[in-house]
């Protein structure tokens, strides 16, 4: 299958370093604390933060710093075929942690000890890129609900395709087969603070993604 | 860079999935002609003042031309690339290495990305005319984009297509009209033949319907093969012509689970080797005149030739194995059948064929003359006609023709100049990079058709020839009861032997291996090929051959019964083995039995059987045992390796099991090994 | 989950008593809504509905099924309906699965009529490709994004604007094969069947806080509610179906009136909903 003609175009017309159209909203869900929708292409995901909020569940509580939790959801149309799944399955729950891990990295959870904040991410339509996208969205909604933050995290995917790198990769290329990652990036601390890795990745380089 | 101007594509309604692909427009693509100021030069490949734009078909069709270096300055359009790409990959490689070869001016344009020249679907716009609209939309931008200085010419054989091109102000040809505008009469040649089923020409076909009469019944639609599939009406398989006997071939059927004949050329209905077929079986009561069939068949076909040389008796290798053909006809009759569809067409992916031809003394080929099932040619007579190698690519096969229609692609030469047979079979196809199994495939035939020409310069009926038995060197040995042992199924025996005892009690011991280098002589193209191949590669249901089959399977294999060249060792030997003399000789013998490992065991092992050949076979034995307890007392080191067979899954071809075939440590092995 | 004060709870109880409710709506008037089609595009037909602070997507699949033995004449329709915990964190986990069942529940009721098909919101016999052999299964999805109360009326709003999104491809059947178990079947990319939505109906739910019923509550209105009825109604005004929520009992003379101001309230929501519907189609097919 050829992912990048030999005159450098993409499946769907792109450049190997080009991203899809970005579209940020913020304040979507009126009754959540802070929210956001955030489309990548045709990947696009809502994001609500609720709190920084008394602790539900006093067995969780933290003294010195605040509790984030996270969930994912996955909306039964979001993907081609339609999916009747069980709640929490496997990929969800793992995703689940990846955003919450990468979250909690960045709020200063110090500053609000006994507290709870709760993010829920749903997609709403997948087109590759949904770990990316929900991180972005989970940001922006962060910052909606004025938690404090480190920095902002922005967070792309890449691929190798075709001895080609890519750049944020759609389904198609996705379900390719090839070696991605994705990178969650803190731009003006210039950190990294997510990198996941799929499949062999050889001497691939990996580029910068801000958004 | 980015256009922002996304929209999304409902693409493939396949089945219940709608999918949906963003197509991102762009206006960075570049027109690639280097007189354009505006676009970026640096990827310019066009040059002349004349553009060509080509469509899907004449991609497809012309191919072969498109690859002759008169033709320049194509500008590729994608669309016509993915269309390509989805009909016909060897035609897409091909096209695809002209566009990055960079003596030539090809140029791809991504008409699809660029802002200007993407086109939409339209309400009921089937996809070929979507297509033929963007070709049309890329070609207008093109002459409204480079200006009045440069004339851009849409090269179609769609009427309607070129049409609709004038009505919109496009300059556009036919291919035909366009080569011929050219001034350059060789080219010509290299123009495919239209189908005169083809649409275009129909009415052209009515005004003399008489002329031509349907020799083939119509294939069947595809949606009625399938149905007919399910139904068990129709089998579905591969189509092997016979290699010996042009006119009967065999469809390996999973459904019956049989292979289902196929006798003669009308039942065959224009398929070719190689091909997937359905199948429909032949009343039962048709199934047992398969004998008398092939050849009424055959005279008929003598009849019909016209234009073509008829078929001699002296034409070898068919008469002869005409004989095996009707002794396999005496078993039990197996269902036979009839091609009713085909359902791949092989020709396409293999798409060069080579032929031979024989050609009336004139100094014009007629790119028309393409005949495939047989390989009739005149052997008597080579004074008078020319033979030549040709490749011809096949490009339709209609009702009303006999043989298919095809356009030569290239010549190799006349038969018995020394550029034609050392003609590296790897460039045979002009450079192009056909895929492994079509060199393989190549490679075959052409070895194939070495080996006939060989049988002809030489006028010989078979493998031996009274030249060969009357050459000093060679001893002949067809008196000596020679055998091979070899394991089950074998085809290409190479090796043979034989035991005799002498009146001095010691014994006579001749391995003797089959004489290639006879056929094979150095330097020729078959050699080249051979060492480069090294040896015969077995995969899990395929064989690469390091030789053309004929030569293994039949010409140098040492068969029961038959006469073959042979290169032997002769040992003298006491019955403690201690070998007393040796001699080496070509030599001509004549195996009286081929026999299975196990064939050979039970033989040794039936205390009852005393004929000459178990007799020999113990003897042989037991002086290997000896043989062997000798090496290994010397400290010799055994290595066993491990035989094994791949059971097949009779649907998916999958293999299902390794088994280990039980090897007997026979002597041949230990033979082998001393001759060596 | 809506914490509220003794004084809030009779501010809102007041104000419905006398007509003017907390956000300046009199107790029949729905807030503003807003519809948006098509943004699923992966779906064959989607719908956005927007009412006030409440937010739902209901999107249509199709696929190819059988139908069943008994309806040998029928497509089948069902409805799910998912509560995302980006609503209200109660719906995490688990947790809004009781709402989303009761919801779907309510949904099916109000808009495909009986089991057997009969009094269905669209035409289920339209679905059929070979009668008995093929047909097209609807997948009515609704997932709720944002809960500011009146959930159920959002959704029966916005699945007729998706239903009347839906494009479904034509389906040919192979010539010959119809007598299959399984035929062979073909589709076309350039027709799509399109549903007649007019006889949707639409659902009207009128919650009694009080002594009063109001339309369009919010979530601080539904926490003050003693009972709910959901009523869906038909262009030509009538009755499709009809669901009690609550726990307290309702006089049946009541339940008449409230159907009467169902039918009235019914009748602008049609047109709204119409004009909006038209609107957002214009909306889609221009970008």
């Amino acid at each position: 299958m050829e992912y990048v003609s030999p005159e450098g175009l993409r499946l769907d017309g792109r450049r190997p370093m080009e991203m899809r159209q970005l579209r940020a909203e913020i304040g979507v869900v009126a009754k959540a604390d802070g929210s956001a929708m955030f489309e990548m292409g045709n990947t696009k995901v809502i994001a609500a933060v609720y709190g920084p909020r008394e602790v539900q569940n006093r067995s969780q509580q933290i003294t010195d710093q605040a509790l984030v939790r996270c969930e994912y959801s996955m909306a039964n149309f979001s993907t081609g075929d339609r999916m009747r799944k069980p709640k929490g399955d496997r990929r969800s729950t793992e995703i689940s942690l990846v955003i919450r891990q990468t979250m909690e990295a960045c709020i200063l959870t110090n500053l609000m000890p006994r507290s709870q904040i709760d993010i829920f991410v749903q997609v709403l339509q997948a087109d590759g890129g949904t770990r990316s996208a929900c991180i972005n969205a989970a940001t922006l909604a962060l910052a909606d609900a004025g938690i404090p933050m480190r920095d902002i995290v922005t967070s792309c995917s890449a691929g190798y395709l075709n001895s080609t790198p890519l750049l944020d990769l759609n389904y198609v290329e996705d379900s390719a087969g090839g070696p991605d990652v994705t990178v969650g990036i803190l731009p003006t601390l210039d950190k990294v603070t997510l990198l996941q890795v799929g499949f062999h990745l050889y001497s691939m380089w990996l580029q910068r993604t801000e958004c | 860079m980015l256009k922002s101007n996304v929209f999304n594509k409902k693409t493939r309604n396949n089945r219940i999935k709608k999918e949906v692909r963003e197509v991102y427009l762009r206006d960075d693509i570049w027109c690639g002609a280097s007189s354009c100021k505006t676009c970026d030069s640096s990827v310019a490949r066009l040059t002349a003042s004349t553009i060509l734009v080509v469509d899907t078909n004449v991609v497809l069709n012309q191919i072969d031309l498109l690859e002759n270096a008169a033709i320049d300055d194509v500008v590729v359009l994608s669309v016509v690339l993915d269309e390509v790409k989805n009909k016909n990959v060897s035609v897409y490689n091909r096209i695809r290495a002209l566009c990055s070869n960079s003596l030539r001016r090809f140029y791809v344009f991504s008409n699809k990305f660029h802002k200007d020249t993407h086109v939409e679907k339209m309400d009921k716009e089937s996809p070929n005319d979507l297509n033929d609209r963007a070709i049309r939309v890329a070609t207008q931008w093109y002459q409204k984009h480079l200006g009045d200085g440069t004339r851009v010419l849409l090269l179609t054989n769609d009427r309607e297509n070129k049409r609709k091109a004038t009505e919109e102000g496009i300059f556009a040809e036919t291919i035909e009209s366009y080569v011929k505008s050219l001034g350059l009469p060789n080219l010509l040649d290299l123009l495919v033949q239209p189908a005169s089923e083809d649409v275009n020409m129909e009415h052209v076909e009515d005004l003399r319907p008489s002329k031509r009469k349907v020799i083939y019944p119509e294939h069947k639609p595809m949606s009625e093969i399938t149905a007919g599939l399910r139904h068990g009406i129709y089998h579905q398989g591969k189509l092997r012509v016979n290699r010996y006997n042009p006119f009967e071939a065999y469809v390996g059927s999973e459904s019956i689970g049989d292979e289902i004949i196929i006798y003669g050329r009308t039942n065959m209905n224009r398929a070719f080797d190689g091909d997937i077929v359905a199948v429909e079986l032949l009343p039962q009561e048709q199934w047992h005149e398969e004998k008398s069939l092939s050849l009424a068949d055959e005279d008929d076909e003598n009849e019909d030739d016209v234009h073509l040389a008829p078929s001699s008796a002296d034409d070898a290798p068919r008469t002869s194995n005409l004989v095996t053909a009707g002794g396999e006809n005496t078993v039990p009759s197996r269902p036979s059948g009839r091609v009713v569809g085909i359902i791949k067409r092989n020709w396409h992916s293999q798409c060069l064929c080579l032929l031979v031809v024989v050609v009336l003394p004139m100094p014009y080929l007629s790119p028309k003359i393409a005949d495939f099932l047989r390989f009739g040619f005149r052997l008597g007579s080579l004074e008078i006609f020319w033979i030549r190698g040709l490749i011809v690519a096949v490009d339709s096969w209609d009702r009303q023709s006999r043989y298919p229609s095809g356009h030569y692609v290239r010549v190799i030469g006349d038969i018995g100049d020394r550029d034609t047979e050392s003609e590296d079979p790897w460039a045979l196809g002009g450079g192009i990079p056909l895929q492994l199994v079509e060199k393989r495939r190549f490679c075959e035939m052409q070895g194939h058709f070495l080996l006939k020409f060989w049988h002809a310069c030489h006028h010989c009926h078979g493998p031996v020839s009274s030249e060969d038995l009357a050459s000093p060197v060679r001893l002949d040995l067809r008196h000596l009861r020679v055998f091979s042992v070899d394991p089950p199924g074998c085809k290409d025996i190479d090796d043979a032997l034989h035991c005799k005892s002498l009146p001095n009690g010691n014994f006579e011991v001749g391995v003797h291996i089959a004489d290639v280098t006879n056929f094979v002589h150095p330097g020729t193209p078959l050699d080249d090929e051979a060492s480069k191949r090294g040896t015969s590669v077995y995969l899990v249901e395929r064989r690469i051959d390091m030789l053309p089959k004929p030569l293994t399977e039949d010409i140098c294999s040492l068969r029961a019964d038959v006469e073959r060249l042979a290169f032997s060792v002769i040992w003298e030997m006491t019955p403690e083995a201690e070998i007393i003399s040796k001699r080496y000789s070509k030599s001509v013998i004549k195996s009286c039995a081929a026999l299975s490992y196990v064939e050979a065991q039970a033989r040794m092992d039936d205390s009852r059987l005393m004929d000459p050949v178990t007799t020999d076979l113990r003897n042989m034995n037991s002086l290997a045992k000896v043989m062997r307890q000798r090496r290994i007392e010397r400290g010799a080191l055994t290595l066993a390796s491990a035989e094994v067979k791949f059971q097949i899954d009779t649907e998916t071809h999958d293999p299902l099991d390794i088994a280990v075939l039980k090897m007997l440590w026979f002597v041949i092995n230990m033979g082998v090994g001393s001759a060596n | 989950m809506v914490g509220l004060s003794e004084g809030e709870k009779e501010f809102i109880k007041g104000g419905i008593a006398q007509d003017l409710r907390s956000d300046g709506r009199k107790r029949h008037t729905y807030r503003p809504f807003y519809v948006e089609t098509g943004v699923i595009p992966q779906a064959n037909g989607s719908a956005r509905v927007r009412l006030g602070a409440t937010d739902v997507i209901a999107s249509v699949k199709a696929e190819l099924g059988k139908p069943s033995s008994l309806q040998p004449d029928k497509g089948k329709v069902a409805i799910f309906v998912d509560c995302s915990p980006t609503a209200a964190p109660m719906f995490e986990g688990r947790g809004g699965e009781d709402l989303s069942a009761e919801l779907s529940g309510a949904l099916q009721r109000c808009l495909l009529g009986s089991k057997s098909g009969a009094g269905a919101g669209i035409d289920l016999s339209s679905l059929v490709v070979v009668e008995g052999k093929v047909c097209w299964d609807l997948y009515i999805d609704g997932l709720v994004v944002s809960a500011d109360g009146n959930i159920l009326d959002a959704l029966g709003a916005a699945i007729k604007a998706a239903l009347s999104n839906t494009g479904i491809p034509r389906v040919n059947v192979a010539a010959g094969a119809a007598n299959d178990d399984q035929p062979e079947v073909d589709i076309s990319d350039e027709e799509f069947l399109q549903f007649d939505t007019s006889g949707v109906p639409v659902i009207v739910t009128l919650t009694k806080v009080g002594k009063h019923y109001i339309v369009d509550a919010t979530s601080e209105e539904e926490s003050q509610m003693s009972s709910a009825v959901s009523i869906s109604i038909n262009r030509q005004g009538h009755i499709c179906g009809m669901t009690k929520r609550g726990g307290s009992g309702l006089d049946p003379s009541v339940i008449l009136d409230m159907v009467s101001v169902a039918n009235f309230v019914s009748r602008q929501l049609f047109d709204k909903l119409d004009s909006e519907i038209s609107a957002a189609e214009a909306d889609e097919d221009e970008s």
